[in-house]
């Protein structure tokens, strides 16, 4: 079995040979994680626009967009290409027989979990290198929108009529909030990916088929239980899950338990996400919310897994996202009872959170 | 349709919506037991650990069980009005007008076991929230119990 410094010289190896070898589409995710990093990328982005998109006139930015929109999704499939095809060279390379790469899936369960939907805004008067074409130009905005999907922006009403200064801006605006949003995230997923390859490859002891969820539990929100009930002003228990309002400056805990397998078959199973459907409401918009500030995991009467420093707010009780997904590398394998224990602060009075469901994903491990 | 997996929740995880309007609950090693007030309809909720995926497949909920028993109350009979499945969040089942009553609490029968025709998909948590119908009784202080021995939910390929 080659040791894990000899399998991550291979698994680099691979990775640059990838880039080098796929479309030049794929350059800006490589710079960026091989050569000059979220600069240069974009620099290099906006040069590759042909002048006709930049050109003065009535400008249709929907249209002048599409470039920028292609490319992006080039990078997106690329990536995929580009760590699965580095599973199966580095595979080669150390003599191994060929086998289904899981490397895509991880990539995006790790998107998925580190922000990769995250909402974003940049306005003209903020970015650098703003041209002095108009001076109301100052707080034309583009935003990402991601409930619309991950490429999916909108932008304030721009000149219909603009000038090859207002179109280079918007250019540059949008190239800037993919890159720094959405390619240097593919990035950081592919970086971590790469170190998800060579840790299965050398058979550390966290080596795991990742491909197959194994089994996935989960809970509806009115299961849970607060640890301090005499510090809620109120508890709701309602179809749609559970309501606590919370004192102000309270620090409560609310514990979830999940009937979970600690063996599936005769395969041994570990812990790879928890989710945590939540959503925080206040009464008065200029109240501080509840946050939810650690999440604690339990393998019966034993601490297992701390995330702490959190600082999680909004409404994030109906779908999967970064906020309430979260992923548990180096997957613990669980030997009893699994509790969920969620500390919530409450900053103001009048604030709330609501749970609608607790789940937890398991993958069969290898060893 | 092959049963992929049965879960079941003892009847002591239930919960009232309104507490307010419960004259009595006891939490018992055969149940609990809910005495509600005169007139005041009520809601149970119950959630089932759920398996929303089994070796990379999702199961489908085909049936649930609601093992429970209600008793006469002299002038009329608590019944259970409605029975709504949640996925999470949100509502994906509304079974309603069920009017279901009697002792259903000891063995599966054709009153306490409820085929779900398509079967559902569940993502998340499975809730199932119970609505009782409380009819008005003689006097302030009738009250009108509801006994839930036991909650199944049967999920098929």
């Amino acid at each position: 079995m080659p040791s894990e410094q000899e399998t991550e010289k291979y698994v680099r190896k691979a990775a640059i040979a990838g880039c080098t070898i796929m479309s030049e589409g794929n350059y800006m995710l490589c710079d960026w994680m091989f050569g000059g990093g979220c600069d240069k990328a974009i620099e290099k982005l906006f040069s590759s626009l042909p002048d006709s998109w930049k050109a003065a006139g009535k400008t249709d930015y929907w249209v002048v967009a599409q470039p920028i929109f292609d490319m992006m999704q080039k990078i997106w499939s690329d990536s995929h290409e580009l760590v699965d095809q580095t599973w199966d060279e580095t595979r080669k390379q150390l003599g191994m027989s060929s086998a289904a790469s899981p490397a895509s899936s991880y990539l995006d369960d790790w998107l998925t979990r580190e922000g990769w939907m995250e909402s974003a805004e940049i306005t003209a008067g903020e970015f650098l290198e703003l041209p002095e074409f108009l001076a109301s130009s100052l707080k034309k905005k583009i935003a990402l929108t991601p409930e619309k999907g991950p490429w999916a922006w909108h932008s304030s009403k721009w000149p219909e009529v603009c000038d090859s200064d207002c179109v280079n801006l918007f250019h540059k605006m949008l190239a800037y909030l993919y890159g720094k949003y959405r390619v240097e995230r593919i990035a950081d997923g592919v970086e971590n990916t790469l170190k998800y390859i060579t840790a299965t490859l050398s058979n550390t002891e966290y080596s795991l088929d990742l491909g197959l969820i194994a089994k996935a539990v989960w809970v509806h929100g009115h299961a849970l239980e607060a640890e301090t009930p005499e510090q809620l002003t109120k508890t709701d228990v309602k179809g749609w899950g559970g309501r606590f309002h919370g004192e102000k400056d309270a620090l409560n805990w609310f514990h979830a338990a999940l009937t979970m397998p600690s063996t599936l078959g005769n395969q041994n199973l570990r812990l790879s996400k928890v989710f945590v459907l939540f959503k925080t409401e206040k009464s008065n918009p200029q109240y501080f919310s509840a946050l939810i500030k650690h999440i604690h995991i339990y393998d019966g009467a034993h601490k297992i897994i701390s995330l702490d420093n959190l600082s999680l707010s909004g409404d994030h009780d109906e779908h999967l996202d970064a906020q309430n997904c979260h992923f548990l590398y180096p997957f613990p394998s669980i030997k009893t009872g699994l509790g969920i224990s969620i500390g919530v602060h409450f900053l103001s009075s009048n604030t709330s959170i609501s749970f609608s469901s607790i789940g937890a994903d398991f993958i069969t491990a290898k060893n | 349709m092959n049963i992929v997996e049965t879960i079941w929740i003892h009847g002591v995880a239930v919960k009232p919506e309104y507490n307010d309007n419960i004259n009595k609950s006891s939490y018992k090693g055969w149940g609990s037991n809910f005495l509600c007030e005169n007139g005041k309809d009520n809601w149970f909720h119950v959630a089932l650990s759920t398996p929303v995926i089994i070796n990379g497949a999702r199961p489908k909920l085909s049936k649930i069980y609601l093992l429970f028993s209600t008793e006469h109350g002299g002038i009329g009979e608590i019944n259970i009005r409605s029975i709504h499945l949640y996925d999470g969040k949100h509502k994906v089942r509304s079974l309603d007008s069920l009017n279901l009553s009697g002792d259903h609490s000891s063995a599966i029968d054709a009153t306490n076991t409820i085929a779900l025709t398509p079967p559902i998909t569940i993502q998340s948590g499975l809730g199932i929230s119970i609505g009782v119908s409380v009819p008005i009784g003689i006097g302030p202080s009738s009250s009108f119990p509801v006994k839930f021995a036991t909650i199944g939910a049967e999920f098929s390929e």
